[in-house]
């Protein structure tokens, strides 16, 4: 258990756009600004930064080195994590339980109108074996997963295409999403153009620019903040196994053991339940399904029937990705941290049109990492 | 913070060129001894930290392959890069990860493997984006390229300063130099030992860019290292001398000679270095320091090329500005002196970029531990002081270690 | 185990694929360097001149006003040299190249008066003895600016007389 609490005071999002007509530095710089004048804090209050972008999506080595000035980082202690935004919050938040830091900013972008579609992910791949292989880039491996869930379940691609349709007809109540689509239904998503069998272009996310910050406080700051702190429950963090052959593709491992270790620390017994309001970071429509099961929130197999009955809906009784998740908007390093921040939202009933009904208590926020979801982290939050 | 201990540590040795073994077996080399020596194993631990500077070896995010290797599968685990602070920001994020309470027992690693890859073209990646921007205003590329210091790199444009404002000389780089090569010699892991390296032998290599000469610089090297950290109430079960962690800051400055883009840089005087000054204020105010120039034992600040040694050594606040130069004529950075300085052999020695500054964590705990062998220094090591240097002069981190750890 | 062979992939990180996307900050620069005017850009939150100019300032913050006329001041020619270096080896392809006494290229740190921040350019008609920190140079056009930042051609040791 942690000895501090530690809660989201503030957040600020980007619209997510397929080509932003500015540099990184402004994007960046305008996630920032906004996230402090929500705050009502100046930079000095800050103690840390702790962003997440990957140099080889910048094509620039030390990437954070132009990052300074935008992430109001100058003359402070700050970091950068290559990874997920979700995995720069998990470290944020354990400098600020370390009692070192009490005030932390937390960032996350990328502009796939940048760097070559794709191609990064691909540079993950072992360089001695994989990639001269040239079978594998990160949508012919989500489609190896996507066949292995399927079959083994016995779920069909217009199931799969449910999760397409769910998300990014929630994304058109999104203000900030860059894929919406309130008329989406099961033929347009089959209808779209096939990228790797199964996946279709709108079962997988779209190329994104976009930036996403939160504030973090430690107890004792953050009610000088905000009356709605929404506290860090527990968290998770799983690094699984690398080659697909040693995972059981039809399920994602490291996410349930990354969700059992965020469940005990808040408390969880019955995530469905227990959480009022899920936001999971789906980069194709067929994760989402596996996420249910890994999440436990339904049987394993049982995920299609999970969306089927509504309960993931909107106006169900555990809502998943109301934001439009990752299919409606996918900018890499920002995404995980995105699923945070709606999630805080919801909590803070600041959703706007895309708020779920009830006033939820409860949130889940996810963020993966790595081809197919290696790594993924887990937070619960409570307001 | 809750107390935090290095109970182990592990280093490849470093050379030019491992062409034998890949990225996860060369780290390999660095985290068996870690677990060889505490006598743990992968199941002990339950986080890993790692990093490295990726544009070395062409390959995004390389511990999604190589934690498997390493005794992280199905771990928690976090990847930190931040350039040549990288292995300092990473032991940083190891520190945090076991302060916070949320683990117990962390292993840290970081590496480099510079023959994957292109140095030269890895470094300028720093600032493609900058050089476009020029070019595509029509600067003359050429002195362009050139005003980026030659083969020494931006770092060569703190030396002419600190010469006026310190009254050095380059003697005074050539008999560092000289000093560091020797150290270096009786460290089993460096890559470049010159024993009986003399200030004339320093002085005979050509010149690169004034004032510094080929034998003030630092080699590219292909190597790793490895620690385990713990809490307070298991790092006396695992180590009898653990290297306990009392403070640790970072702090971030505008990079120096070139503004984002092309535009102008605020960071004026490169030598001022006002990050490094403010983070070892924060680490040793943690660590109940008052007066480091006395209460530090040895140093290992990051020193890539030989004049950085004085900078770095009055930035870290344990001697008086422009008195550096003085103490090493007086023999206090000597292995055998006061407070010995680098004598691991320091980044010029040895460089695999994303270990180096992972090393000066690692070089101070062996100290503190008594375990470095031939370079341990002579005099009993409480305290010391480890540095990372990183972006264009503008990133500092910096670490505080000892042999006891804070009370109250 | 000795290895006596081993595998070896090539492989390459094309830089070449990616663009980086910057706002027009030098435009209005480089259109004073045509009319051999150096600009600098305020920060209109704490004052601090830019030279040449970035799009946010990182002292405090902000992001610098482009488009508003009062924040572009015209600073002067003169300036002091923050550091230096010589260039005595050249990086060619194939190594180092050594460069003659008369071939060797000079780079300055310049900060110019009323300017905060510093930049770099080439220094020329200088001598190894002459340049030191702290000298005082000015700088030199090219004879027909095309609104380039190598308009600006390079500083030299500033002439007194009195």
């Amino acid at each position: 258990m942690m000895d501090r609490r530690v809660a989201i005071v503030a957040y600020a999002q980007t619209s997510y756009e397929s080509k932003k007509d500015q540099s990184r530095e402004m994007m960046v710089y305008e996630a920032v600004r906004d996230l402090l004048e929500m705050a009502g804090i100046s930079k000095a209050e800050v103690d840390t930064v702790v962003s997440a972008q990957n140099d080889y999506l910048e094509g620039r080595t030390i990437s954070n080195m132009r990052t300074v000035g935008p992430l109001a980082a100058f003359m402070k202690d700050e970091t950068k994590v290559e990874m997920d935004g979700a995995f720069a919050a998990f470290y944020a938040l354990a400098r600020v339980l370390s009692g070192v830091h009490d005030i932390a900013i937390v960032a996350g972008e990328s502009m796939a109108s940048c760097y070559p579609a794709y191609l990064p992910m691909t540079w993950t791949l072992d360089p001695s074996f994989d990639r001269p292989n040239g079978f594998l880039n990160e949508v012919s491996a989500a489609a190896i997963q996507a066949g292995a869930y399927m079959e083994r379940y016995g779920v069909s691609e217009e199931q799969v295409a449910g999760v397409s349709v769910k998300n990014l007809g929630n994304a058109a109540k999104n203000p900030y999403a860059l894929r919406k689509m309130p008329d989406i239904d099961i033929d347009s998503v089959m209808g779209s153009r096939m990228l790797y069998s199964p996946i279709r272009e709108l079962n997988a996310y779209p190329l994104t620019d976009g930036a996403c910050a939160l504030l973090l406080a430690a107890e004792e700051k953050a009610s000088e903040i905000t009356d709605k702190p929404v506290w860090i429950e527990g968290v998770g963090n799983c690094h699984g196994y690398y080659h697909l052959g040693d995972r059981d593709l039809a399920g994602c491992d490291s996410l349930k053991t990354a969700a059992e270790a965020a469940y005990r620390m808040a408390g969880i017994k019955d995530p469905v339940k227990d959480i009022d309001v899920a936001e999971v970071h789906e980069d194709y429509s067929h994760e989402e399904l596996i996420f249910y099961e890994a999440l436990g929130l339904c049987k394993e197999g049982e995920g299609a029937g999970l969306l089927e009955e509504g309960t993931t809906a909107m106006q169900g009784s555990l809502p998943v990705n109301p934001s439009g998740g990752g299919l409606s908007a996918n900018p890499m390093c920002a995404t995980g941290l995105i699923r945070i921040v709606e999630a805080a939202m919801q909590l803070r009933g600041e959703a706007g049109e895309h708020q779920v009904p009830g006033e939820p208590a409860v949130a889940l926020a996810h963020g993966q990492n790595g081809i197919c979801a290696q790594q993924n982290a887990v937070f619960i939050l409570r307001r | 913070m809750r107390n935090v201990a290095v109970v182990g540590v592990g280093m490849s040795k470093h050379v030019s060129k491992r062409r034998d073994v890949n990225i996860p077996e060369l780290v390999y080399e660095a985290v068996r001894p870690c677990f060889d020596e505490t006598g743990l194993s992968p199941k002990d631990i339950d986080a890993l930290v790692t990093g490295n500077m990726p544009a070395f070896e062409g390959l995004n995010t390389p511990e999604l392959w190589g934690a498997g290797y390493w005794g992280g599968l199905r771990k928690p685990a976090l990847r930190i890069t931040t350039g040549g602070t990288t292995g300092m920001s990473v032991a940083h994020g190891a520190i945090y990860m076991v302060a916070s309470g949320l683990y117990d027992t962390v292993l840290t690693l970081a590496f480099e493997k510079q023959s994957d890859g292109d140095t030269t073209m890895g470094l300028n990646s720093v600032g493609l984006a900058d050089f476009a921007n020029v070019f595509e205003y029509k600067g003359d590329m050429e002195s362009v390229t050139l005003s980026f210091g030659g083969a020494i790199g931006l770092f060569v444009y703190q030396a002419a300063r600190y010469m006026a404002k310190s009254g050095c000389t380059i003697d005074h780089f050539d008999r560092a130099a000289a000093m560091l090569r020797n150290n270096a010699a009786k460290n089993p892991y460096a890559h470049l030992k010159q024993p009986g390296s003399t200030a004339e032998d320093i002085a005979a290599t050509r010149m690169l860019t004034y004032p510094l000469r080929y034998g003030h610089t630092c080699p590219a090297s292909d190597g790793a290292v490895a620690m385990i950290l713990t809490s307070e109430d298991r790092a006396g079960k695992i180590a009898d001398k653990p290297a306990w962690i009392k403070g640790l800051a970072a702090c971030s400055e505008v990079a120096t000679a070139i503004g984002e883009y092309g535009g102008g840089s605020i960071n004026i005087d490169p030598t001022e270095q006002r990050s490094c000054r403010f983070a070892a204020n924060k680490a040793y105010k943690m660590a109940g320091i008052e007066d480091p120039t006395r209460e530090i034992d040895l140093a290992e600040p990051y020193i890539p090329f030989a004049h950085l040694l004085f900078i770095y050594f009055e930035r870290l606040l344990l001697c008086k500005e422009g008195d550096a130069p003085r103490l090493f004529d007086e023999g206090v950075m000597d292995i055998e002196g006061d407070l010995p300085t680098c004598p691991s052999g320091a980044v010029m020695s040895t460089n695999a970029i994303g270990a180096s500054a992972m090393e000066r964590i690692a070089e101070c705990a062996l100290q503190i531990m008594g375990r470095a062998g031939e370079h341990q220094a002579s005099k009993e090591v409480h305290n010391a002081v480890a540095h990372g240097l990183g972006g264009a002069a503008n990133f500092n981190t910096v670490t505080v270690l000892g042999d006891k750890p804070n009370r109250g | 185990m000795d290895k006596k062979e081993h595998i070896s992939v090539p492989g390459q990180w094309p830089l070449s694929s990616y663009t980086w996307k910057t706002e027009r900050f030098l435009d209005k620069y480089v259109e004073g360097l045509k009319e051999k005017k150096i600009l600098g850009l305020k920060c209109p939150d704490c004052g601090t001149v830019y030279s040449p100019p970035v799009s946010i300032c990182a002292k405090c913050h902000t992001r610098m006003r482009l488009g508003e006329e009062a924040d572009w001041i015209r600073v002067s020619e003169m300036g002091s040299v923050i550091t230096y270096t010589v260039i005595y080896t050249d990086v060619a392809p194939g190594g180092l190249k050594d460069l003659a006494p008369e071939e060797r290229r000079f780079f300055a740190l310049i900060q110019l008066d009323d300017v905060d921040t510093h930049f770099l350019t080439e220094l020329k008609e200088v001598s190894e003895g002459e340049i030191s920190v702290g000298m005082r140079v000015q700088a030199v056009w090219v004879d027909e600016p095309q609104g380039a930042l190598s308009d600006l051609a390079h500083f030299v040791p500033v002439e007194w007389s009195i």
